[in-house]
């Protein structure tokens, strides 16, 4: 990737790596001495309140691709851009209603694997673990990868030694204090995201007027304020879908769900969805100014960084490390303890060991939490630039689990057929539409197909499934 | 057809003073958990 001169020295780096590794391993021991039983390790206790839920909810959101691709979609589609991002809000607003069902057809459940089992059967389980740990393992990739490139980016830190760091400091308080330490961490990263963008995007504000910035980019980039700019207007659609299909079928959602206390659910991921769906516009519109300030752009995805450094200089290129920093140990963490608990709830529990005790169990947890971490720092390693797009591919395959999941919650007349059809057709014919029509209508696609199959198995189908086969979870 | 001025500044306005909320009501609700012991 060609990017720009770095924005912090190394040796300011390495201290504000070594300071921010230490204070996220120290607290995952601090906070993992409460992870006693597997319910404790895997979903904190299941009585996780209305703060740690909603702040975990949109901490683990707020990506590194938050922070980088919403000022490049500023930059590139313009207001439309950042709109577009933000619509991937509307995943945590439409699982907010989910979250709550969840936790009340299934009190004693653990992973989304269990509900696909107990509500659809073997098929449609061994289906959904092959979309859900692929997505769960390239998102987790695609982390470690830009780990590396944005700590080489902003510092200077050498790529293996940036990505080991950053996956090595994650794995260790995951393997401590398990969702604990995982749900904790995510409230201070999410202050510390939401504090460092609000003081950054002040600054901007502080030293330019917004006037002008409109007026320069009517005169330079109109199309950047261009309410009928059609490519915008589709990747706002492509990307509500994709994040709809990634909320909805992933265990790291789902793992939430089973954790926050009764009746807290729907309020902490209603309250998560309208935090996050000013961060992509308030990280975004930096990038807009960018003609106005002068600052030459050659590398789309450094615009956020290389304007806080150039407004508020050194202290501005430490928030923005930080916050790069926070954003992604806050999702690295939460799809390592998810995924692993989709590996080991799923497959090592119901697959390999059904009579396991929960001691070995505790303990297939720490060494599938380290494994997983290892593949990935090995996937991360060669630093393979095409990653993002993988991640991308998948949009089609969970965009078509989005029906299944919905209708399998609150539709006893939906069918495993449904939903293994569902699934199989959404997935296929969206990817056939990935490649041949284009990008953008992948997700749309899948889900359609999807949503046509899941209706149409139902509306065949006479019996009414009986919600008390999810209670024994 | 252009986004009006008053949108776009009203857009990037709302977006900061939505994160200051946010921040803000992540901090009242830990304090409140605190209190009523009910943080996990």
């Amino acid at each position: 990737m060609d990017h720009q001169s770095e924005i912090l020295s190394p040796e300011v780096g390495w201290i504000l790596l070594g300071l921010l590794s230490l204070l996220w391993i120290g607290l995952g021991f601090y906070w993992g001495k409460k992870a006693k039983g597997m319910d404790g390790f895997m979903l904190a206790g299941r009585n996780v309140g209305l703060a740690f839920g909603t702040a975990t909810a949109m901490a683990t959101w707020v990506t590194s691709n938050t922070t980088m691709l919403a000022p490049q979609f500023a930059l590139e589609l313009g207001i439309w851009g950042m709109l577009a991002y933000s619509t991937a809000a509307v995943g945590l607003f439409l699982f907010a209603p989910l979250a709550k069902r969840i936790k009340q057809i299934m009190p004693t459940g653990y992973t989304s694997g269990d509900f696909i089992r107990l509500r659809y059967g073997s098929k449609a389980w061994y289906l959904f673990l092959i979309i859900s740990i692929f997505y769960g393992f390239t998102w987790l990739i695609s982390m470690g990868m830009a780990g590396g490139i944005l700590m080489n980016a902003l510092a200077g830190i050498p790529y293996t030694l940036g990505m080991t760091i950053i996956l090595f400091v994650c794995i260790v308080y995951t393997v401590f204090g398990g969702l604990y330490a995982v749900i904790g961490t995510d409230f201070i990263q999410s202050l510390i995201i939401m504090i460092g963008i609000v003081v950054v995007g002040g600054a901007v504000l502080y030293s330019i007027d917004l006037d002008q910035v409109y007026n320069d980019l009517s005169t330079d980039k109109p199309m950047l304020i261009d309410m009928l700019l059609p490519a915008s207007i589709m990747a706002i659609f492509n990307n509500l879908l994709f994040g709809i299909g990634e909320v909805f079928h992933s265990n790291v959602w789902w793992s939430r769900a089973f954790a926050i206390r009764e009746g807290i659910g729907q309020k902490a991921f209603t309250l998560a969805g309208f935090f996050w769906l000013p961060v992509p516009i308030a990280a975004g519109f930096i990038a807009l100014t960018s003609g106005t300030l002068g600052v030459n752009i050659t590398s789309p995805d450094m615009v956020g960084p290389l304007m806080a450094g150039n407004i508020l200089g050194k202290s501005g290129s430490i928030i923005v490390f930080i916050v790069f920093f926070c954003s992604l140990a806050s999702s690295i963490d939460s799809l390592l303890a998810a995924t692993s608990d989709l590996i080991v709830e799923d497959i090592y529990k119901r697959m390999i060991n059904p009579k396991v005790g929960e001691k070995t169990l505790r303990r297939a947890s720490v060494i599938i939490i380290v494994g997983l971490g290892l593949l990935a720092w090995m996937v991360c390693l060669p630093r393979i630039g095409t990653l993002a797009s993988v991640l991308f591919f998948a949009g089609p395959l969970v965009a078509s689990t989005i029906y299944p999941i919905v209708t399998g919650l609150f539709w006893p007349k939906a069918t495993a057929k449904g939903a293994i059809w569902a699934m199989l057709g959404g997935s296929v014919i969206g990817l056939i539409a990935y490649f041949f029509l284009g990008w953008y209508t992948g997700s749309l696609i899948g889900a359609a197909v999807s949503i046509i199959v899941t209706t149409v198995f139902a509306r065949m189908n006479d019996t009414q499934f009986d919600w008390n086969q999810l209670k024994d979870a | 057809m252009n986004f009006p001025l008053s949108v776009f500044n009203l857009l990037i306005l709302a977006s900061l003073l939505l994160m200051s909320v946010g921040a803000t009501a992540l901090i009242v609700m830990l304090i409140n958990d605190i209190r009523t012991k009910k943080l996990w």
